[in-house]
């Protein structure tokens, strides 16, 4: 026990540095960011596009080959612990380094130009981060939002006079409402043909852009849109520090650099809440999502709406900057665009997506010179980097939610915290009574076919709290259907489900709302969310149970933090309930785990979610009987916490051993009811199992 | 591990010959003019007869020894018919020293949104195309832009001029969905309107670019009984429309601008060709004064380019003529080119004393009406130098 | 009303074009889950492999004979094509998630689109296409038919005739609807599931390049640039058929050629709505009838 102390206070505490490891995990960094950016510049400064494909292909070439030497593998990985673990001079760096460009660059405001472009489609490609590569939505109608902003803030200047800083923030709104209307109609029924309908939605905002002349100006477009002014001072006019003359584009560019730290900062903030793991639950799985809690159809719209906004940022930057925006500024390639530098440049992963942006302006903006073949050589490299590269430049780190430094009072505390719910403690909590008449899950006649199959047949049981209902029968009978139905993935045609004190009806509810009301499940077939780390599968069981959510987690309350703290050590918690087997691994992808570990894994999700009312649908699926022997063990300590427990099993043996009760189905139809024994013995059970034929053989004890 | 080594090696030493070979590429000083029109994308075979006809004056000027000892570059740039990549090209060739002049645009929302750039560096740039007037003077003030052809607001007073003299009492407008064919349209609406034809305008819709079949609306169409179908858009279009109206039994005269005065129009639509009408700024290259545009053409061909010169190729061959001449009598200066497109006199193929006037245009702006007759574009009509009535036509 | 026999022969033609381009992108999205952006350039580059046997041997060959080389080249040039595509650029990535094919197409439909920019001769312009018929057509009453149009519906209905028993009574064509509906089942039967992907990719192409060079012929012309209209046609009309279902996009492209049609007869100014009306009802349909309209004959899976 003492052991399993002092390994988890090592893992929240984190390994001890030095004063000059940290010196030189900083100088890595710092080394890193500079170098990237040395990368870039002299590639958009050498002269020649020869040279640019020729400098390109040898760092392309070369990279990967010192990788190979074992002397880089270390600092590699050094290098990648250092970024890790210090991400907030990772953002200084960079913004430090995009901040100095135009001083630098004071002599060529044509570079500068690129530089803002690049910004502002880097800010769409955040946007569309939101949605396709935190949620896995696949939004084609990308451009629609950009225009809503570009014509939003362009109209506004022009016919009512309102100042660009008043206008932006209306743009990102406008932007916002339009990613509502194009989401809400496809979301509502069925997201496979989201793609399409965003598809057809930016087609018509492009359409309507050409042809609504009173409002839009049709093909004229809107012309004169003027520039942002802060005083007397006008973004057209050079920037005088000192005895440097920075050209005008710089205003632009700061303008744009101040949005991007925005966006970022909102991402990295999103990302790491109950919002941003929700997403990724919806990306990773959305049946398991819902069934802990997560309202599909609220996170995805916030999630168009949230990218939509940046959009609309974005199109108002371009209007004022151009003078001059036009139907034809808004195409389906600007949405086709926007969506190869998120996924070339690595989705979710907010340097891939900037990288992309990067990517997508400047090598077209560098292979100038190669005459008419440029489109070509870009689809060529887009190719090449799709086929070679599929993840993106940047893949999406996995991201490790940071295990808390160490700060002074805190370390006292989270002892405290730790003594008082030990989950590693066998056996020290009160069983809970049994003899409750009072039924907490009441099942009515539910009857549910698919087509002509009759899936369920009039099925009716009550369930007695704290109590473990074991439910058997071939398969096919409808088992996991009856688990479907309870947690609303299935509305049932007939029958109800009663269930909580005091007593109200699931039949009709949304799954995340049952799994408000404290039910949660495993799932036959496992359902982890694969990319997403241990600590981060447990972290998404908990949404229910968090209460700070979207604007809490943008604007980093203290309520907000302070939640998110606990939640981790609830987490932390949960996972040593299987000892050091999950805790060990709690950074580590769930896809990386062991069978066992997985399907103990999915139990934790469901203690993690503090539900009431748990359905473990074949926990013991591929387990030898030393596993089962354990899960059982797990189960009766699941039910000594006070749960009640309802468990599809075809191992006998471990019904035998936790349920009191059990149930037969066959066929849809509920054959047998009573103690194991009895159940067992059943003819009709047998009969259902072993066929007509099979004897008067009892099943196996 | 010596593998990698080896591996490694062979890098470093291919990147340092490289970088050699960079440092060894000395800039020798030039004197350059830069492009900044569509070259790629579907409208690249306009751009590319611009750039090439825009070349050859050039390339002849240098062959004939105009420049001395200067050297005369032509900065190639293409704009992908992107506003945003046209202001960046426009902001790169203002901010080179180097760049004396510009050929810009073609495309008219281009040609809006870059003014402000190139006047910002004083780099004067000729309008190859971009015929809506606001991306001109005198709707704007950037005075380093000049026009090689007289924009809409005059083409389509002239067309509008003809129709009603003609006496076509029925017509309708079509137009695509570009910004070219839709103003078009417009101005052709209104000018007939303030001349008191308004009337004869029955109806006006558009069409898609790039659709290949429009029966439907030929169909919707026909049964009004016009006289005239006009419509304003791309070659391959027109090419199209016509031939499809004939297959429907709708033979009234199709009549048009711009891109409907092309070679290709003719090569495509074949017999249908027949009886189109279309107005152009200009003269055809035949009736050049003294056998210049037959030479031109011929130059054309002996250069041996790869694309067709297209409907804008002798205006971009004149603005190159234009560039020409200025650099050559006031030197490779920004400043003195400006002042020499601004007052001098150049010869071109179009005779020997083109002049801008006061708002960047040419003085001469006649307007050509143009009959599709057997194969073959026929002027049967044109106005005086100033566009302002037609000869034949009262 | 009078134009409505007119407007109807208009929609049948511009019908059989969607509709074959349509059998492209419900083929690959049903066996490989691929919204294949590329297949609308393989249609241009079927027309421009026509294109090629027109120039090659153009007069001297009578027309019905020209005709049938320019289909049956163009549909072996598209067909090998659309398998060496499969091979390189999609078969690598089959176990990534399907944005990264979504975008490996999108880069190789630049590749053709531009390639055949750079090596036809005079590329970038628009081309005269081999008119068998030149200006004639068939008066019918108040209906005038061109006599391609005729031809071209007629060898579309055969297309689909034969396509269709292809895809139900064929070894490979059911191979082809086993593989769409479960890869990984298919594979256990026994199914060489490359084989049937790769004949999956050969046939599409092969009829994406038949409508280019009906296309051609009908229209009189080609540019580099036409695969791409074709291509939100086709697609349009492959998802109105609902996606993946060969039936259903048979039917999709003349339920679009129709509605498109009408949209443009009966509204004012329809010409300028058309695509808005079009697209508006496509998402509504997709709203409230995902399935498509081969889903609305009762094709709906259990469980």
């Amino acid at each position: 026990m003492a052991e399993v102390d002092y390994q988890r206070r090592q893992l929240l505490a984190g390994t001890p540095r030095s004063t000059s490891r940290l010196l030189a995990e900083r100088g890595a960094v710092l080394l890193g960011v500079a170098v990237l950016y040395g990368f870039i510049l002299v590639a958009l400064s050498l002269d020649s596009a020869r040279h640019f494909i020729v400098f390109v292909s040898v760092v392309g070439v070369a990279v990967p080959l010192l990788g190979q030497w074992r002397l880089v593998q270390v600092l590699r990985g050094f290098g990648r612990t250092a970024l890790r673990r210090h991400q907030p001079l990772v953002s200084f760096a960079v913004l430090g380094g995009a901040v100095a460009v135009p001083l630098v660059f004071s002599g060529n405001p044509y570079l500068i130009h690129v530089g803002t472009i690049t910004g502002v489609f880097a800010l769409m490609a955040l946007g569309l981060n939101f949605a396709l590569g935190l949620a896995g939505l696949l939004d084609l109608g990308y451009a629609a939002y950009f225009a809503a902003g570009a014509y939003a803030s362009a109209l506004l200047g022009t016919t009512v006079g309102l100042s660009f800083w008043m206008t932006l923030p209306l743009a990102g709104i406008a932007a916002s409402v339009f990613g509502l209307v194009a989401a809400w109609p496809s979301l509502r029924v069925n997201d496979r043909y989201l793609a399409l309908v965003t598809l057809g939605f930016g087609a018509i905002v492009e359409l309507l852009a050409r042809n609504v002349r009173p409002v839009t100006g049709g093909t004229d477009g809107v012309l004169n849109i003027p520039p942002p002014t802060l005083g007397v001072y006008s973004f057209l006019d050079p920037i005088l520090v000192g005895p440097l003359t920075i050209p005008f584009q710089a205003s632009f560019f700061y303008l744009v650099l101040v949005l991007l730290a925005v966006a970022v900062l909102a991402t990295g903030r999103l990302t790491n809440s109950r919002t941003g793991r929700a997403w990724e639950a919806i990306r990773e799985d959305q049946i398991a999502a819902s069934c802990f809690g997560v309202s599909l159809l609220k996170l995805k719209l916030m999630a168009f709406m949230t990218g939509s906004f940046f959009a609309g940022l974005a199109g108002a930057v371009f209007a004022h900057m151009i003078g001059f925006i036009h139907p034809d500024n808004f195409t389906f390639s600007v949405s086709l665009g926007v969506l190869c530098m998120v996924i070339a440049g690595g989705a979710g992963n907010v340097w891939g997506v900037l990288a992309g942006a990067v990517f997508y302006i400047v090598v077209p903006e560098r292979l100038r010179e190669f005459d008419h073949l440029r489109l070509l050589l870009f689809g060529v490299s887009l190719l090449l980097l799709m086929r070679f590269r599929p993840q993106g430049v940047f893949p999406s780190l996995r991201r490790r939610v940071e295990l808390a430094p160490e700060r002074p009072g805190l370390v006292a505390e989270r002892e405290r915290v730790l003594g008082l719910a030990d989950f590693a403690r066998d056996g020290d909590r009160a069983t809970r009574e049994l003899a409750e008449t009072t039924a907490v899950v009441e099942i009515v006649g539910l009857t549910k076919s698919f087509g002509g199959l009759l899936a369920l047949n009039d099925v009716g049981v009550r369930v007695a709290r704290g109590e473990i209902l074991g439910i058997i029968g071939p398969n096919g009978s409808g088992k996991t259907t009856l688990f479907n139905v309870i947690t609303g993935l299935y509305r049932p045609d007939c029958g109800d489900i009663w269930y909580g004190t005091p007593r109200k009806s699931l039949v009709g509810r949304a799954p995340h709302e049952i799994a408000a009301r404290g039910v949660a499940r495993t799932f036959q077939t496992l359902r982890l969310f694969a990319n997403l780390t241990v600590l981060e599968n447990v972290l998404v069981a908990m949404t229910v149970r968090l209460k700070r959510g979207y604007w809490p987690a943008l604007l980093r309350t203290r309520g907000f933090v302070r939640e998110e703290e606990q939640a981790v050590e609830q987490a932390l918690e949960v996972l040593s309930f299987f000892g050091q087997r999950l805790l060990s691994m709690c950074n580590e992808p769930a896809a990386s785990l062991s069978y066992a570990n997985r399907r103990r894994l999915e139990i934790a999700r469901v203690l993690a979610s503090e539900a009431e009312l748990v359905l473990l649908d074949e926990p013991a699926a591929g387990m030898n009987p030393a596993e089962t022997a354990e899960l059982m063990h797990d189960i009766e300590r699941i039910h000594r916490l006070g749960r009640t427990i309802l468990l599809i099993e075809h191992d006998m043996s471990l019904i035998q051993g936790v349920a009191r009760r059990v149930i037969a189905l066959d066929h849809g139809s509920k054959i047998a009811e009573g103690r194991f024994e009895d159940v067992a013995e059943n003819p009709l059970v047998i009969e259902a199992y072993l066929g007509r034929r099979g004897g008067a053989r009892a099943l196996p004890r | 591990m010596i593998r990698t080594s080896c591996r490694f090696g062979f890098v470093v030493a291919i990147a340092t010959l490289l970088a050699l070979v960079s440092v060894a590429e000395t800039q020798s000083k030039a004197c350059k003019l830069a492009t900044n029109i569509v070259m790629t994308g579907q409208w690249a075979s306009m751009g590319i007869g611009i750039y090439n006809s825009f070349k050859l004056a050039i390339d002849q000027a240098t062959a004939r020894g105009d420049f001395k000892d200067m050297k005369v570059e032509i900065v190639y740039g293409d704009n992908a018919a992107d506003t945003a990549q046209a202001v960046g090209l426009a902001t790169r060739h203002g901010q080179d020293p180097e760049i004396v002049g510009a050929l810009c645009c073609w495309i008219s929302g281009i040609g809006i949104a870059t003014h402000p750039t190139y006047n910002r560096y004083g780099l004067p740039v000729i309008l190859a195309g971009s015929n809506d007037s606001r991306s001109s003077r005198p709707l704007h003030n950037s005075k380093v832009v000049f026009r090689n052809s007289p924009y809409d607001l005059i083409n389509m007073k002239m067309a509008a001029t003809y129709i009603r003299a003609s006496k076509f009492n029925r017509i309708y407008l079509l137009s695509d969905t570009w910004p070219f064919g839709r103003t078009q349209v417009q101005y052709l609406q209104k000018f007939l309107t303030e001349m008191g034809h308004g009337a004869a305008i029955l109806g006006y819709d558009t069409i898609t670019p790039g659709e290949k079949d429009f029966s439907p609306i030929l169909t919707k169409i026909k049964p009004l009984n016009v006289d005239l179908l006009y419509f304003a858009g791309m070659v391959v279009e027109y090419a199209l429309i016509r031939q499809q109206m004939l297959k429907l039994g709708f033979t009234v005269p199709l009549m048009g601008s711009g891109g409907l005065f092309s070679e290709t129009y003719l090569k495509i639509a074949g017999p249908a060709a027949d009886g189109t009408l279309a107005t152009y700024w200009g003269l055809p290259l035949e009736m050049y004064p003294e056998g210049r545009g037959l030479q031109f053409e011929r130059d054309y061909k002996a250069a041996g380019f790869k694309d067709h010169y297209e409907t804008f190729g002798p205006p971009a061959y004149i603005a190159g003529q234009v560039f020409a001449q200025a650099i050559k009598r006031a030197g490779c200066d920004r400043q003195k080119v400006l002042k020499e497109l601004q007052t001098g006199e150049f010869d071109t193929i179009l005779g020997p004393r083109f002049r801008f006037d006061e708002n960047g245009m040419p003085e001469f702006k006649a307007i050509a009406v143009y009959r599709a007759e057997q194969g073959q574009w026929k002027m049967i009509d044109v106005t005086d130098p100033q566009a302002t009535r037609f000869e034949k036509t009262r | 009303m009078e134009t409505l026999p007119q407007q109807i022969a208009n929609a049948l033609t511009i019908g059989t074009m969607y509709t074959l381009v349509g059998i492209g992108f419900t083929l690959f999205f049903g066996v490989l889950g691929l919204i294949n952006f590329a297949h609308g350039e393989i249609y241009m580059l079927g027309a421009f492999a026509g294109l090629a046997i027109f120039w090659a041997l153009g007069d001297g060959v009578p027309a019905p004979v020209l005709v049938i080389v320019m289909f049956v080249v163009a549909m072996l040039i598209c067909g090998g094509a659309g398998v060496v595509m499969e091979r390189l650029a999609f078969k690598p990535l089959r176990r990534l998630p399907a944005i990264i094919t979504l975008i490996t197409s999108l880069a190789m439909s630049f590749v053709i689109r531009e390639g055949v920019k750079e090596l036809f001769p005079d590329g970038s312009n628009a081309h005269r296409y081999y008119a068998p018929f030149g200006l004639k057509a068939l008066h019918v009453g108040p209906v005038t038919v061109s006599y391609e149009a005729l031809i071209l519906v007629g060898i579309t209905a055969v297309l689909i005739v034969a396509l269709r028993l292809f895809v139900s009574s064929s070894w490979m064509g059911r191979a082809m609807r086993a593989t769409a509906q479960d890869r990984e089942a298919a594979l256990m039967m026994g199914v060489d599931v490359n084989r049937t992907i790769q004949a999956a990719f050969f046939v599409g192409s092969a009829l994406g390049a038949c409508a280019g060079v009906m296309n051609g012929l009908n229209y009189g012309s080609v540019k580099f640039d036409m695969g791409w209209t074709a291509a939100i046609k086709g697609f349009t009309s492959a998802v109105i058929g609902g996606l993946g279902n060969v039936y259903g996009a048979m039917v999709g492209g003349f339920v679009l050629a129709f509605l498109e049609v009408f949209a443009v007869d009966l509204v004012p100014q329809g010409g300028e709505y058309k695509d808005v009306i079009t697209f508006a009802i496509l998402i509504l349909a997709l709203v409230f009838r995902p399935t498509g309209i081969a889903g609305a004959f009762g094709r709906r899976r259990a469980g």
